[in-house]
């Protein structure tokens, strides 16, 4: 099942701002293949959930793609119309928003709002739309489906909206999900439940899914590949055993020394990244993690290429490349 | 300054919130926010509250900061009751009192510079004088890891991560006891977490202060704390050191909360508890008194095994 699903190159968006073009996303390159699950990882500005925006055509002026190529089996998406974009969204490519609180219309019943959804995409009549609607909430882990489909979206907890949410996408049996941080506005044990949910579904369905997320614990649950996103571009990819127990790039490994380890006892001093996230409306030109790097060399300056570490392991450093200091690391590159 | 062990009392609070009057008289109800939560605070440590949204772990915060008047019960700060307190006698406790909150984009005022921001807690309770308080003012800045020329800037042009170190410059200016960390570190950035986490432990050494860390990420809690209460349904269920709570949860929601804690390792899924085998109901009866299982885990019995 390595069939190319989703293959995004060169991606660049940017946008105006009253103090410049802030450059989101600078030259992504990725690819999805049918029925695998993954995690696209980063802190905020790094670029993630533009990229995926991107992909679902949902950038909006003063954003706009500035070049780039994303193709969905083999067809390519930049410059579809929106007419054309209809078809698609929803239907071969859903997504599934952060907040449920706001992604569903609160006078409508939830029944109508998934029925419609099914009805539009799939022409089926109203009875059986209905039946699909129940059988997509019983899927998702939702009790007594029939009853719930005639209540009001305030009814519903923050999870079961959620999973509501992820009913509504899979409805139409999407070759793609795209989930932007579809747990983080949930309580721990409720994130827990959804994130079960969506490993559920991979042994289930076909449906490949691209899970957007600062959360690494998130990713080490669910995905089986990893993408780490930083200052608009991608920093290293790998599946999650590379990413969790081979990092290469500083910055991977510097967000796994940072969060506390479960099993090590209270009171272990953490070990931060110092210095804050680059600013994207004046990009560094060469790596973006060069600041606060503690193996930053004067070779950082420029755009480290990406290198092939093991098949599918890549990253975008210069060490990973094989170019090693030739003076002593640049000192201030840690700032205390 | 009193000798005793114990900084902070806060025995059966209660914080009922009206549901009736904003709802144009239609209904009412009484939602029990917080519904009869009693522990102590020794003094230097660092107490951790968790609990999900709703469960009233704010609300407490809130409480012991006399942000809220409470409905019942009482809060005593080395020893003294703070409830039936007038404002001109909480002033002094308002100085050894402080607080820093979640989101560092709107606790600080922004139509004021750093130099305002930090000197403005001192002014109100008439910590140095002049020069002296611009000179202390830049000191703090420094010690939480910002310069000095960033004296006049304004909060818009730093980061998420530096407006926390300004919040926390501005609560330790009055230098207070007891500072009341409610999700300090939730909204900023992975990277930048655990710079935050060790400069509050840093501090805590430094200025031997005594935090009350509420919080929803369960690693990181458990970090910082050396001991943890965890809340549901704005009750208090379970209190103990945190290694011990960590490795030995009695009452059944801690061990689903625990259970749901993200494994950050591949390999390890954890076994998900799910919450349907117990009943704590909110507000129905008495809140069930916690009691001492082995010395210092305490547990409320509210449930059936």
């Amino acid at each position: 099942m390595s069939e190319r699903l989703l293959s995004v190159e060169d991606l660049q968006v940017s946008f105006s701002t009253r103090d410049g073009e802030n450059q989101a996303v600078r030259g992504v390159s990725f690819h999805i293949n049918a029925g695998e699950t993954v995690g696209i990882v980063g802190e905020s500005g790094s670029g993630k959930s533009v990229t995926a925006k991107a992909i679902m055509s949902l950038i909006t002026p003063p954003g706009r793609i500035t070049s780039g190529r994303i193709q969905f089996q083999g067809k390519e998406l930049t410059g579809l119309s929106e007419k054309e974009w209809r078809k698609l969204r929803g239907n071969r490519i859903a997504m599934v928003f952060q907040d449920p609180m706001t992604s569903l219309n609160p006078v409508k019943k939830i029944g109508r709002q998934l029925t419609e959804v099914i009805r539009r995409h799939r022409g089926l009549n109203k009875a059986d739309a209905n039946k699909e609607a129940a059988e997509m909430l019983r899927q998702v882990g939702i009790r007594d489906p029939e009853q719930r489909l005639n209540q009001y979206p305030h009814e519903f907890s923050g999870g079961m909206r959620q999973r509501v949410m992820i009913a509504m996408a899979l409805s139409c049996q999407p070759e793609l999900l795209i989930a932007d941080e579809p747990t983080t506005a949930l309580d721990a044990t409720i994130q827990a439940q959804i994130l079960d949910l969506f490993k559920e579904l991979k042994g289930k369905s076909d449906t490949a899914v691209a899970l957007i997320t600062h959360d690494l614990g998130v990713v080490a649950q669910v995905c089986t590949r990893v993408i780490v996103m930083y200052g608009g571009l991608v920093m290293e990819e790998g599946t999650v055993e590379d990413i969790f127990y081979r990092p290469q790039h500083p910055y991977t490994q510097g967000l796994l020394r940072s969060i506390p380890k479960r099993g090590g006892g209270s009171r272990e001093r953490l070990i931060p990244i110092e210095g804050t996230p680059p600013d994207l409306l004046n990009p560094p030109p060469g790596c973006p993690f060069m600041e606060r790097c503690p193996h930053a060399f004067e070779r950082c300056s420029q755009r480290p290429p990406v290198t092939e570490l093991s098949p599918g392991h890549r990253s975008m450093c210069w060490l990973a490349a094989g170019v090693q200091p030739v003076a002593p690391a640049v000192e201030g590159g840690v700032t205390q | 300054m009193s000798g005793s062990k114990i900084l902070v009392d806060v025995n059966n609070l209660k914080k009922h919130f009206s549901k009736g009057k904003d709802l144009r008289g239609r209904d009412t109800s009484v939602l029990k926010a917080v519904d009869g939560v009693s522990f102590q605070i020794r003094r230097g440590e660092t107490f951790g509250l968790v609990g999900e949204s709703g469960s009233g772990k704010s609300t407490v915060g809130r409480c012991l900061l006399r942000l809220y008047d409470y409905t019942s019960g009482e809060v005593s700060f080395d020893g003294q009751p703070l409830g039936r307190l007038g404002e001109k006698q909480l002033k002094p406790f308002r100085r050894r009192i402080q607080s820093i909150f979640q989101d560092p984009y709107s606790s600080l005022n922004p139509s004021l510079n750093v130099l305002e921001l930090i000197s403005e807690p001192m002014k109100i309770h008439g910590v140095h004088q002049g020069d002296e308080r611009k000179e202390a003012a830049a000191a703090l800045l420094e010690r939480v890891g910002l310069k000095r020329e960033h004296l006049y800037r304004y909060p818009h042009e730093f980061s998420g991560g530096q407006r926390q170190r300004i919040s926390i410059a501005r609560a330790l200016s009055v230098r207070p006891e007891f500072v009341v960390c409610d999700e300090p570190i939730s909204a900023l950035d992975v990277s930048v977490q655990a710079q935050v986490v060790n400069m509050l432990e840093d501090l805590q050494a430094e200025f031997g202060l005594t935090y009350l860390f509420i919080a929803h990420d369960l690693s990181m809690v458990r970090h910082i704390s050396d001991r943890i209460g965890v809340m549901y349904g704005g009750r208090l269920v379970e209190v103990a050191d945190s290694d011990e709570l960590y490795d030995n949860p009695l009452h059944p929601y801690t061990r689903a909360l625990l259970s749901s804690i993200l494994e950050t390792d591949p390999l390890k899924a954890t076994e998900r508890i799910h919450l349907d085998g117990f009943s704590v109901s909110r507000g129905e009866g008495e809140a069930a008194p916690l009691q001492e299982v082995s010395p210092g885990h305490f547990v409320a019995y509210d449930f059936k095994e």
